[in-house]
Protein backbone atom coordinates (compact mmCIF):
# COMPACT_ATOMS: atom_id res chain seq x y z
CA UNK A 1 0.00 0.00 0.00
CA UNK A 2 1.82 3.08 -1.23
CA UNK A 3 1.35 6.46 0.38
CA UNK A 4 1.53 9.52 -1.84
CA UNK A 5 1.41 13.19 -0.85
CA UNK A 6 0.59 15.61 -3.65
CA UNK A 7 1.08 19.33 -3.04
CA UNK A 8 -0.10 18.92 0.52
CA UNK A 9 -0.62 22.04 2.56
CA UNK A 10 -2.00 22.34 6.08
CA UNK A 11 -3.02 25.55 7.77
CA UNK A 12 -4.11 25.38 11.40
CA UNK A 13 -7.13 27.53 12.33
CA UNK A 14 -7.57 28.54 8.70
CA UNK A 15 -9.53 31.76 8.13
CA UNK A 16 -8.98 33.09 11.63
CA UNK A 17 -6.53 35.57 13.12
CA UNK A 18 -4.68 32.58 14.59
CA UNK A 19 -4.03 30.95 11.21
CA UNK A 20 -0.65 29.26 11.02
CA UNK A 21 0.74 27.39 8.05
CA UNK A 22 2.37 24.24 9.35
CA UNK A 23 2.92 22.42 6.07
CA UNK A 24 3.18 23.43 2.43
CA UNK A 25 4.15 22.03 -0.92
CA UNK A 26 4.78 18.53 0.39
CA UNK A 27 5.28 15.93 -2.34
CA UNK A 28 6.45 12.57 -1.13
CA UNK A 29 6.00 8.91 -1.94
CA UNK A 30 6.33 6.19 0.65
CA UNK A 31 6.54 2.81 -0.98
CA UNK A 32 4.86 -0.25 0.40
CA UNK A 33 7.20 -2.31 2.55
CA UNK A 34 9.80 0.39 3.03
CA UNK A 35 11.30 1.78 6.24
CA UNK A 36 11.21 5.55 6.10
CA UNK A 37 12.65 7.93 8.65
CA UNK A 38 11.29 11.46 8.90
CA UNK A 39 13.66 13.85 10.60
CA UNK A 40 13.46 17.56 11.26
CA UNK A 41 13.76 20.22 13.88
CA UNK A 42 11.00 20.83 16.43
CA UNK A 43 8.25 22.73 14.62
CA UNK A 44 9.36 21.61 11.18
CA UNK A 45 5.98 20.03 10.49
CA UNK A 46 6.77 16.38 11.26
CA UNK A 47 3.84 15.85 13.62
CA UNK A 48 1.41 17.59 11.30
CA UNK A 49 2.67 15.44 8.45
CA UNK A 50 2.21 12.17 10.30
CA UNK A 51 -1.34 13.02 11.35
CA UNK A 52 -2.23 13.18 7.66
CA UNK A 53 -1.27 9.54 7.24
CA UNK A 54 -4.49 8.21 8.77
CA UNK A 55 -6.79 11.15 8.30
CA UNK A 56 -6.55 12.64 11.80
CA UNK A 57 -5.86 15.84 9.92
CA UNK A 58 -7.03 16.63 6.43
CA UNK A 59 -4.92 18.70 4.08
CA UNK A 60 -6.24 22.23 3.60
CA UNK A 61 -4.94 21.94 0.07
CA UNK A 62 -3.63 19.11 -2.04
CA UNK A 63 -4.14 15.39 -1.73
CA UNK A 64 -2.98 12.47 0.37
CA UNK A 65 -3.40 9.06 -1.23
CA UNK A 66 -3.15 6.00 1.01
CA UNK A 67 -3.58 2.83 -0.99
CA UNK A 68 -6.95 3.18 -2.68
CA UNK A 69 -8.17 6.05 -0.58
CA UNK A 70 -7.63 9.72 -1.32
CA UNK A 71 -7.95 12.33 1.39
CA UNK A 72 -8.53 15.88 0.29
CA UNK A 73 -9.61 19.10 1.91
CA UNK A 74 -13.22 20.00 2.44
CA UNK A 75 -15.93 18.11 4.20
CA UNK A 76 -15.22 15.59 6.90
CA UNK A 77 -14.91 12.15 5.36
CA UNK A 78 -17.00 9.44 6.91
CA UNK A 79 -14.96 6.55 5.64
CA UNK A 80 -11.85 7.12 7.70
CA UNK A 81 -12.23 4.07 9.92
CA UNK A 82 -10.90 1.49 7.46
CA UNK A 83 -7.96 3.80 6.86
CA UNK A 84 -7.24 4.01 10.57
CA UNK A 85 -7.12 0.24 10.78
CA UNK A 86 -4.58 0.08 7.98
CA UNK A 87 -2.35 2.83 9.37
CA UNK A 88 -1.49 2.44 13.04
CA UNK A 89 0.11 5.36 14.83
CA UNK A 90 2.18 5.03 17.96
CA UNK A 91 2.13 8.56 19.33
CA UNK A 92 4.76 10.13 21.53
CA UNK A 93 4.39 8.82 25.08
CA UNK A 94 1.73 6.29 24.01
CA UNK A 95 1.34 5.15 27.64
CA UNK A 96 -0.83 8.26 28.10
CA UNK A 97 -3.60 6.58 26.10
CA UNK A 98 -3.99 3.55 28.39
CA UNK A 99 -7.30 3.48 30.24
CA UNK A 100 -8.67 -0.04 30.69
CA UNK A 101 -8.72 -2.05 33.92
CA UNK A 102 -6.43 -4.76 32.62
CA UNK A 103 -3.58 -4.90 30.15
CA UNK A 104 -5.47 -7.54 28.16
CA UNK A 105 -8.54 -5.34 27.74
CA UNK A 106 -6.42 -2.39 26.71
CA UNK A 107 -4.60 -4.33 24.01
CA UNK A 108 -7.93 -5.72 22.76
CA UNK A 109 -9.51 -2.25 22.65
CA UNK A 110 -8.13 -1.29 19.22
CA UNK A 111 -8.91 -4.51 17.35
CA UNK A 112 -12.40 -4.74 18.89
CA UNK A 113 -13.14 -1.20 17.72
CA UNK A 114 -12.49 -2.52 14.24
CA UNK A 115 -14.85 -5.44 14.69
CA UNK A 116 -12.45 -8.24 15.63
CA UNK A 117 -14.25 -10.83 17.83
CA UNK A 118 -13.23 -10.86 21.48
CA UNK A 119 -11.67 -14.34 21.50
CA UNK A 120 -9.49 -13.56 18.52
CA UNK A 121 -8.44 -10.25 20.04
CA UNK A 122 -7.47 -11.97 23.29
CA UNK A 123 -5.42 -14.51 21.38
CA UNK A 124 -3.71 -11.65 19.58
CA UNK A 125 -3.03 -9.86 22.87
CA UNK A 126 -1.23 -12.90 24.23
CA UNK A 127 0.98 -13.18 21.14
CA UNK A 128 1.83 -9.51 21.10
CA UNK A 129 2.74 -9.39 24.75
CA UNK A 130 5.62 -11.78 24.16
CA UNK A 131 6.55 -9.91 21.01
CA UNK A 132 6.98 -6.65 22.92
CA UNK A 133 8.91 -8.53 25.59
CA UNK A 134 6.49 -8.73 28.51
CA UNK A 135 5.65 -11.84 30.56
CA UNK A 136 2.17 -13.31 30.21
CA UNK A 137 1.13 -12.70 33.84
CA UNK A 138 1.02 -8.99 33.05
CA UNK A 139 -2.21 -9.59 31.09
CA UNK A 140 -4.46 -9.53 34.14
CA UNK A 141 -2.71 -6.59 35.82
CA UNK A 142 -3.87 -3.01 35.70
CA UNK A 143 -1.74 -1.07 33.22
CA UNK A 144 -1.28 1.62 35.86
CA UNK A 145 0.58 -0.78 38.16
CA UNK A 146 3.33 -1.25 35.58
CA UNK A 147 6.57 0.67 35.23
CA UNK A 148 6.87 3.43 32.61
CA UNK A 149 8.79 1.23 30.21
CA UNK A 150 6.30 -1.63 30.56
CA UNK A 151 3.38 0.73 30.00
CA UNK A 152 5.04 1.92 26.81
CA UNK A 153 5.28 -1.69 25.60
CA UNK A 154 1.63 -2.36 26.39
CA UNK A 155 0.59 0.74 24.46
CA UNK A 156 2.69 -0.33 21.49
CA UNK A 157 1.12 -3.80 21.64
CA UNK A 158 -2.29 -2.10 21.59
CA UNK A 159 -1.48 -0.45 18.28
CA UNK A 160 0.15 -3.54 16.76
CA UNK A 161 -2.92 -5.59 17.74
CA UNK A 162 -4.92 -3.77 15.06
CA UNK A 163 -2.64 -5.51 12.53
CA UNK A 164 -1.98 -2.37 10.53
CA UNK A 165 -0.27 -2.50 7.14
CA UNK A 166 1.61 0.67 7.92
CA UNK A 167 2.99 1.59 11.31
CA UNK A 168 3.88 5.16 12.16
CA UNK A 169 6.20 5.71 15.11
CA UNK A 170 6.50 9.17 16.63
CA UNK A 171 9.63 9.16 18.82
CA UNK A 172 8.75 5.70 20.13
CA UNK A 173 11.71 5.54 22.53
CA UNK A 174 11.57 9.04 24.06
CA UNK A 175 12.31 8.81 27.77
CA UNK A 176 13.38 5.17 27.78
CA UNK A 177 16.70 3.88 29.09
CA UNK A 178 19.34 2.86 26.52
CA UNK A 179 18.58 -0.83 26.78
CA UNK A 180 14.83 -0.32 26.39
CA UNK A 181 15.51 1.91 23.39
CA UNK A 182 17.54 -0.71 21.58
CA UNK A 183 15.08 -3.48 22.39
CA UNK A 184 12.11 -1.54 21.05
CA UNK A 185 13.89 -0.32 17.95
CA UNK A 186 15.13 -3.85 17.20
CA UNK A 187 11.62 -5.21 17.67
CA UNK A 188 10.17 -2.78 15.15
CA UNK A 189 12.95 -3.56 12.73
CA UNK A 190 12.26 -7.29 13.07
CA UNK A 191 8.56 -6.70 12.41
CA UNK A 192 9.39 -4.62 9.38
CA UNK A 193 11.72 -7.27 8.10
CA UNK A 194 9.61 -10.36 8.80
CA UNK A 195 6.14 -9.08 8.01
CA UNK A 196 7.11 -6.52 5.39
CA UNK A 197 5.38 -3.92 7.57
CA UNK A 198 5.75 -0.45 6.09
CA UNK A 199 7.38 1.54 8.87
CA UNK A 200 7.52 5.30 9.21
CA UNK A 201 9.76 6.54 12.00
CA UNK A 202 9.71 10.13 13.19
CA UNK A 203 12.80 10.74 15.25
CA UNK A 204 15.44 13.10 16.54
CA UNK A 205 17.89 10.25 16.79
CA UNK A 206 20.04 10.35 13.71
CA UNK A 207 21.77 7.11 14.72
CA UNK A 208 18.43 5.29 14.57
CA UNK A 209 17.52 6.86 11.25
CA UNK A 210 20.91 5.92 9.79
CA UNK A 211 20.79 2.40 11.14
CA UNK A 212 17.28 1.29 10.28
CA UNK A 213 15.80 3.41 7.50
CA UNK A 214 16.23 2.73 3.84
CA UNK A 215 14.78 6.09 2.90
CA UNK A 216 14.79 9.44 4.66
CA UNK A 217 12.69 12.58 4.49
CA UNK A 218 14.16 15.74 5.97
CA UNK A 219 11.61 18.38 6.96
CA UNK A 220 12.51 22.03 7.42
CA UNK A 221 10.18 24.93 8.17
CA UNK A 222 7.04 23.15 7.03
CA UNK A 223 8.19 21.59 3.84
CA UNK A 224 10.39 18.79 2.51
CA UNK A 225 13.99 19.92 2.47
CA UNK A 226 15.56 16.77 1.07
CA UNK A 227 14.77 13.12 0.51
CA UNK A 228 17.04 10.19 -0.22
CA UNK A 229 18.80 7.21 1.26
CA UNK A 230 20.60 7.76 4.58
CA UNK A 231 23.82 7.63 2.61
CA UNK A 232 22.73 10.51 0.40
CA UNK A 233 21.31 12.53 3.28
CA UNK A 234 24.36 12.22 5.51
CA UNK A 235 26.77 12.70 2.63
CA UNK A 236 26.79 16.44 3.35
CA UNK A 237 26.81 16.74 7.15
CA UNK A 238 27.44 20.50 7.13
CA UNK A 239 24.18 21.26 5.36
CA UNK A 240 22.26 19.27 7.97
CA UNK A 241 24.06 20.97 10.82
CA UNK A 242 23.21 24.31 9.27
CA UNK A 243 19.45 23.71 9.48
CA UNK A 244 19.85 22.74 13.11
CA UNK A 245 19.91 18.96 12.76
CA UNK A 246 22.34 16.45 14.12
CA UNK A 247 24.28 13.86 12.20
CA UNK A 248 25.35 10.48 13.55
CA UNK A 249 28.56 10.61 15.55
CA UNK A 250 30.08 8.08 13.19
CA UNK A 251 29.63 10.48 10.29
CA UNK A 252 31.24 13.29 12.28
CA UNK A 253 34.11 10.97 13.14
CA UNK A 254 34.60 10.13 9.50
CA UNK A 255 34.56 13.80 8.58
CA UNK A 256 37.18 14.68 11.19
CA UNK A 257 39.40 11.77 10.29
CA UNK A 258 39.27 12.63 6.62
CA UNK A 259 40.20 16.23 7.36
CA UNK A 260 43.08 15.26 9.63
CA UNK A 261 44.61 12.65 7.36
CA UNK A 262 43.73 14.34 4.10
CA UNK A 263 42.29 11.16 2.66
CA UNK A 264 38.86 10.02 1.65
CA UNK A 265 37.15 7.06 3.30
CA UNK A 266 34.96 5.28 0.77
CA UNK A 267 32.65 3.69 3.36
CA UNK A 268 29.47 5.72 4.18
CA UNK A 269 30.18 5.23 7.92
CA UNK A 270 26.55 5.30 9.06
CA UNK A 271 27.07 2.65 11.73
CA UNK A 272 29.94 1.65 13.95
CA UNK A 273 30.50 -1.48 11.86
CA UNK A 274 30.88 0.56 8.71
CA UNK A 275 33.36 2.86 10.44
CA UNK A 276 35.48 -0.10 11.48
CA UNK A 277 35.30 -1.46 7.98
CA UNK A 278 36.24 1.91 6.47
CA UNK A 279 39.16 2.47 8.82
CA UNK A 280 40.44 -1.07 8.27
CA UNK A 281 40.39 -0.58 4.51
CA UNK A 282 42.14 2.75 4.92
CA UNK A 283 44.97 1.26 6.95
CA UNK A 284 45.44 -1.76 4.74
CA UNK A 285 45.76 0.65 1.80
CA UNK A 286 48.28 2.79 3.68
CA UNK A 287 50.23 -0.29 4.68
CA UNK A 288 50.14 -1.48 1.12
CA UNK A 289 51.79 1.74 -0.06
CA UNK A 290 54.47 1.48 2.57
CA UNK A 291 55.63 -1.92 1.47
CA UNK B 1 -14.41 24.60 19.50
CA UNK B 2 -11.43 25.72 21.54
CA UNK B 3 -11.00 28.95 19.62
CA UNK B 4 -14.52 30.19 20.05
CA UNK B 5 -14.07 30.22 23.81
CA UNK B 6 -13.17 33.80 24.38
CA UNK B 7 -14.20 33.98 28.01
CA UNK B 8 -11.00 34.10 29.99
CA UNK B 9 -8.82 35.23 27.13
CA UNK B 10 -6.75 38.31 27.88
CA UNK B 11 -6.25 40.89 25.13
CA UNK B 12 -3.22 43.03 25.90
CA UNK B 13 -3.54 46.78 25.41
CA UNK B 14 -2.81 50.00 27.27
CA UNK B 15 -6.30 51.42 27.69
CA UNK B 16 -7.70 53.12 30.79
CA UNK B 17 -9.57 49.95 31.65
CA UNK B 18 -6.45 47.84 31.31
CA UNK B 19 -4.56 50.16 33.62
CA UNK B 20 -7.18 50.05 36.36
CA UNK B 21 -6.37 48.28 39.58
CA UNK B 22 -7.78 44.74 39.39
CA UNK B 23 -9.41 45.28 42.80
CA UNK B 24 -11.29 48.27 41.42
CA UNK B 25 -12.40 46.25 38.41
CA UNK B 26 -13.55 43.36 40.54
CA UNK B 27 -15.51 45.68 42.81
CA UNK B 28 -16.96 47.44 39.80
CA UNK B 29 -18.19 44.22 38.28
CA UNK B 30 -19.49 43.05 41.67
CA UNK B 31 -21.53 46.22 42.22
CA UNK B 32 -22.62 46.27 38.59
CA UNK B 33 -24.11 42.81 38.90
CA UNK B 34 -26.39 44.13 41.64
CA UNK B 35 -27.41 47.39 40.06
CA UNK B 36 -28.40 45.68 36.84
CA UNK B 37 -31.44 44.57 38.80
CA UNK B 38 -32.36 48.19 39.53
CA UNK B 39 -33.26 48.77 35.91
CA UNK B 40 -36.91 48.07 35.19
CA UNK B 41 -38.02 50.45 32.47
CA UNK B 42 -36.83 51.73 29.10
CA UNK B 43 -35.03 54.79 30.46
CA UNK B 44 -33.03 52.86 33.07
CA UNK B 45 -32.08 50.18 30.56
CA UNK B 46 -30.89 52.83 28.12
CA UNK B 47 -28.76 54.47 30.83
CA UNK B 48 -27.30 51.12 31.85
CA UNK B 49 -26.51 50.13 28.26
CA UNK B 50 -24.89 53.50 27.60
CA UNK B 51 -22.68 53.10 30.67
CA UNK B 52 -21.61 49.62 29.55
CA UNK B 53 -20.90 50.74 26.01
CA UNK B 54 -18.75 53.61 27.30
CA UNK B 55 -16.71 51.08 29.29
CA UNK B 56 -16.35 48.90 26.20
CA UNK B 57 -15.28 51.91 24.19
CA UNK B 58 -12.71 52.92 26.80
CA UNK B 59 -11.20 49.43 26.80
CA UNK B 60 -10.30 49.85 23.08
CA UNK B 61 -11.08 46.18 22.51
CA UNK B 62 -12.39 45.57 19.00
CA UNK B 63 -16.16 45.14 19.17
CA UNK B 64 -15.88 42.04 16.97
CA UNK B 65 -13.93 40.37 19.77
CA UNK B 66 -16.69 40.93 22.28
CA UNK B 67 -19.41 39.84 19.88
CA UNK B 68 -17.52 36.63 19.21
CA UNK B 69 -17.42 36.04 22.96
CA UNK B 70 -21.18 36.45 23.12
CA UNK B 71 -21.81 33.94 20.36
CA UNK B 72 -21.81 30.76 22.51
CA UNK B 73 -24.48 32.14 24.86
CA UNK B 74 -26.61 33.65 22.10
CA UNK B 75 -29.03 30.74 22.04
CA UNK B 76 -29.56 30.94 25.80
CA UNK B 77 -30.46 34.60 25.35
CA UNK B 78 -32.78 33.68 22.52
CA UNK B 79 -34.56 31.02 24.56
CA UNK B 80 -34.92 33.47 27.45
CA UNK B 81 -36.39 36.02 25.08
CA UNK B 82 -38.89 33.59 23.58
CA UNK B 83 -39.94 32.25 26.98
CA UNK B 84 -40.65 35.71 28.30
CA UNK B 85 -42.35 36.77 25.11
CA UNK B 86 -44.84 33.92 25.22
CA UNK B 87 -45.30 33.59 28.98
CA UNK B 88 -45.91 37.21 29.95
CA UNK B 89 -49.54 38.17 29.55
CA UNK B 90 -49.56 41.91 30.14
CA UNK B 91 -50.52 44.97 28.12
CA UNK B 92 -52.21 44.95 24.74
CA UNK B 93 -52.66 41.75 22.77
CA UNK B 94 -50.54 42.08 19.63
CA UNK B 95 -50.92 38.76 17.89
CA UNK B 96 -52.80 35.57 18.41
CA UNK B 97 -52.24 32.27 16.69
CA UNK B 98 -54.14 29.39 18.23
CA UNK B 99 -53.07 29.16 21.84
CA UNK B 100 -49.96 31.23 21.26
CA UNK B 101 -50.50 34.83 22.14
CA UNK B 102 -48.03 37.65 22.12
CA UNK B 103 -48.67 40.64 24.34
CA UNK B 104 -46.92 43.99 24.30
CA UNK B 105 -45.70 43.40 27.85
CA UNK B 106 -44.22 40.09 26.76
CA UNK B 107 -42.06 41.63 24.09
CA UNK B 108 -40.94 44.33 26.47
CA UNK B 109 -40.12 41.83 29.21
CA UNK B 110 -38.33 39.58 26.73
CA UNK B 111 -36.13 42.40 25.53
CA UNK B 112 -35.39 43.58 29.06
CA UNK B 113 -34.43 40.19 30.40
CA UNK B 114 -32.24 39.23 27.43
CA UNK B 115 -30.61 42.65 27.56
CA UNK B 116 -29.88 42.12 31.24
CA UNK B 117 -28.29 38.82 30.34
CA UNK B 118 -26.18 40.34 27.58
CA UNK B 119 -25.02 43.17 29.82
CA UNK B 120 -23.98 40.68 32.50
CA UNK B 121 -21.89 38.68 30.08
CA UNK B 122 -20.44 41.78 28.45
CA UNK B 123 -19.19 43.25 31.70
CA UNK B 124 -17.65 39.99 32.92
CA UNK B 125 -16.10 39.36 29.51
CA UNK B 126 -14.71 42.86 29.67
CA UNK B 127 -13.10 42.03 33.00
CA UNK B 128 -11.32 38.94 31.71
CA UNK B 129 -10.40 40.55 28.39
CA UNK B 130 -8.66 43.46 30.12
CA UNK B 131 -7.23 41.73 33.19
CA UNK B 132 -4.66 38.94 33.24
CA UNK B 133 -5.58 35.89 35.33
CA UNK B 134 -2.68 36.72 37.65
CA UNK B 135 -4.08 40.19 38.26
CA UNK B 136 -7.50 38.74 38.95
CA UNK B 137 -6.17 36.32 41.56
CA UNK B 138 -3.99 39.01 43.14
CA UNK B 139 -7.04 41.23 43.29
CA UNK B 140 -9.23 38.52 44.83
CA UNK B 141 -6.57 37.68 47.39
CA UNK B 142 -6.17 41.32 48.37
CA UNK B 143 -9.92 41.96 48.58
CA UNK B 144 -10.53 38.88 50.69
CA UNK B 145 -7.54 39.54 52.97
CA UNK B 146 -9.74 40.73 55.88
CA UNK B 147 -11.28 37.24 56.01
CA UNK B 148 -7.93 35.87 57.15
CA UNK B 149 -8.89 37.04 60.63
CA UNK B 150 -11.76 34.56 60.45
CA UNK B 151 -9.26 31.82 59.53
CA UNK B 152 -10.41 31.63 55.93
CA UNK B 153 -7.45 30.28 53.88
CA UNK B 154 -7.48 33.24 51.49
CA UNK B 155 -4.00 32.75 50.08
CA UNK B 156 -4.60 29.07 49.42
CA UNK B 157 -7.91 29.80 47.69
CA UNK B 158 -6.25 32.38 45.46
CA UNK B 159 -3.46 29.95 44.67
CA UNK B 160 -5.96 27.25 43.76
CA UNK B 161 -7.69 29.69 41.50
CA UNK B 162 -4.54 30.71 39.68
CA UNK B 163 -3.36 27.12 39.31
CA UNK B 164 -6.64 26.01 37.80
CA UNK B 165 -6.64 28.97 35.41
CA UNK B 166 -3.07 28.20 34.45
CA UNK B 167 -3.89 24.61 33.56
CA UNK B 168 -6.95 25.18 31.40
CA UNK B 169 -4.93 25.45 28.18
CA UNK B 170 -2.76 22.49 29.19
CA UNK B 171 -5.83 20.35 29.75
CA UNK B 172 -7.35 21.37 26.44
CA UNK B 173 -4.14 20.48 24.67
CA UNK B 174 -3.97 17.15 26.39
CA UNK B 175 -7.61 16.39 25.61
CA UNK B 176 -6.87 16.92 21.95
CA UNK B 177 -3.81 14.69 22.10
CA UNK B 178 -5.62 11.80 23.80
CA UNK B 179 -8.60 12.11 21.49
CA UNK B 180 -6.26 11.75 18.55
CA UNK B 181 -4.49 8.74 20.04
CA UNK B 182 -7.82 7.01 20.70
CA UNK B 183 -9.18 7.96 17.27
CA UNK B 184 -6.12 6.25 15.81
CA UNK B 185 -7.22 3.14 17.72
CA UNK B 186 -10.62 3.25 16.05
CA UNK B 187 -12.65 5.35 18.48
CA UNK B 188 -15.29 7.46 16.79
CA UNK B 189 -15.93 10.55 18.89
CA UNK B 190 -18.55 12.01 16.58
CA UNK B 191 -21.03 9.18 16.24
CA UNK B 192 -22.03 5.67 17.13
CA UNK B 193 -24.53 4.10 19.48
CA UNK B 194 -25.01 5.24 23.08
CA UNK B 195 -22.77 2.51 24.56
CA UNK B 196 -20.08 3.26 21.99
CA UNK B 197 -20.21 6.90 22.93
CA UNK B 198 -19.89 6.11 26.62
CA UNK B 199 -16.89 3.93 25.87
CA UNK B 200 -15.35 6.70 23.80
CA UNK B 201 -15.75 9.21 26.62
CA UNK B 202 -14.30 6.76 29.15
CA UNK B 203 -11.26 6.23 26.94
CA UNK B 204 -10.72 9.98 27.05
CA UNK B 205 -11.56 10.75 30.67
CA UNK B 206 -9.54 8.03 32.38
CA UNK B 207 -6.19 9.04 30.88
CA UNK B 208 -7.05 12.70 31.39
CA UNK B 209 -7.74 12.20 35.10
CA UNK B 210 -4.71 10.01 35.67
CA UNK B 211 -2.40 12.49 33.99
CA UNK B 212 -3.92 15.38 35.94
CA UNK B 213 -3.36 13.65 39.27
CA UNK B 214 0.20 12.86 38.29
CA UNK B 215 0.78 16.43 37.25
CA UNK B 216 -0.71 17.76 40.48
CA UNK B 217 1.67 15.66 42.50
CA UNK B 218 4.65 16.73 40.43
CA UNK B 219 3.63 20.35 40.77
CA UNK B 220 3.35 20.04 44.53
CA UNK B 221 6.79 18.47 44.74
CA UNK B 222 8.28 21.13 42.47
CA UNK B 223 6.74 23.90 44.58
CA UNK B 224 8.07 22.42 47.79
CA UNK B 225 11.48 21.95 46.23
CA UNK B 226 11.49 25.68 45.53
CA UNK B 227 10.68 26.48 49.13
CA UNK B 228 6.96 27.15 48.95
CA UNK B 229 5.29 26.95 52.35
CA UNK B 230 2.04 28.87 52.10
CA UNK B 231 1.30 32.57 52.21
CA UNK B 232 2.85 33.27 55.62
CA UNK B 233 5.45 36.02 55.31
CA UNK B 234 5.43 35.84 51.54
CA UNK B 235 6.19 39.08 49.72
CA UNK B 236 4.88 39.99 46.29
CA UNK B 237 6.74 40.90 43.15
CA UNK B 238 3.70 42.59 41.63
CA UNK B 239 2.36 45.28 43.92
CA UNK B 240 -1.18 46.49 43.41
CA UNK B 241 -1.49 50.27 43.47
CA UNK B 242 -4.77 52.07 43.94
CA UNK B 243 -4.84 55.16 41.74
CA UNK B 244 -7.21 58.18 41.65
CA UNK B 245 -8.62 56.69 38.45
CA UNK B 246 -9.83 53.66 40.41
CA UNK B 247 -11.58 55.79 42.99
CA UNK B 248 -13.16 57.78 40.18
CA UNK B 249 -14.49 54.66 38.48
CA UNK B 250 -16.03 53.38 41.69
CA UNK B 251 -17.68 56.75 42.29
CA UNK B 252 -19.02 56.58 38.73
CA UNK B 253 -20.66 53.23 39.47
CA UNK B 254 -22.27 54.60 42.62
CA UNK B 255 -23.55 57.61 40.70
CA UNK B 256 -24.95 55.22 38.12
CA UNK B 257 -26.68 53.28 40.88
CA UNK B 258 -28.22 56.48 42.18
CA UNK B 259 -29.41 57.56 38.74
CA UNK B 260 -30.99 54.17 38.20
CA UNK B 261 -32.63 54.32 41.60
CA UNK B 262 -34.19 57.71 40.80
CA UNK B 263 -35.30 56.81 37.29
CA UNK B 264 -36.72 53.35 37.97
CA UNK B 265 -40.48 53.03 38.10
Amino acid sequence: MDIIFQQVEHVYHANSPFARRALYDVNITIESGSYVAIIGHTGSGKSTLLQHLNGLLQPTNGKVIVGEQAITSGKRQKQLKPLRKKVGIVFQFPEHQLFEETVEKDICFGPMNFGVPEEEAKQKARELLSLVGLPEEVLTKSPFDLSGGQMRRVAIAGVLAMEPEVIVLDEPTAGLDPRGRTEIMEMFYRLHHEKKLTTILVTHHMEDAAKYADHMIVMHKGTVWKTGTPQQIFHDPDALLQIGLDVPETVLFKQKLEKKLGVEIPSPCLTLEQVIEGVEKLFSRVNGHDQ
Amino acid sequence: MINSMIIGKYVPSDSIIHRMDPRAKLLLVFIYVFIVFLANNSVTYIVLTMFTLVLLFLSRIPIAFILRGLKPILWIVLVTFLLHMFMTKEGDLLYQWGRLAIYEGGIKQGIFISLRFLLFIMITTLLTLTTTPIEVTDGVESLLAPLKKLHVPVHELALMMSISLRFIPTLLEETEKIMKAQAARGVDFSGGSFSERVKAIVSLLVPLFINSFKRAEELATAMEARGYRGGEGRTKFRQLTWKPLDTFCLIAVFVLAMILFVLRS
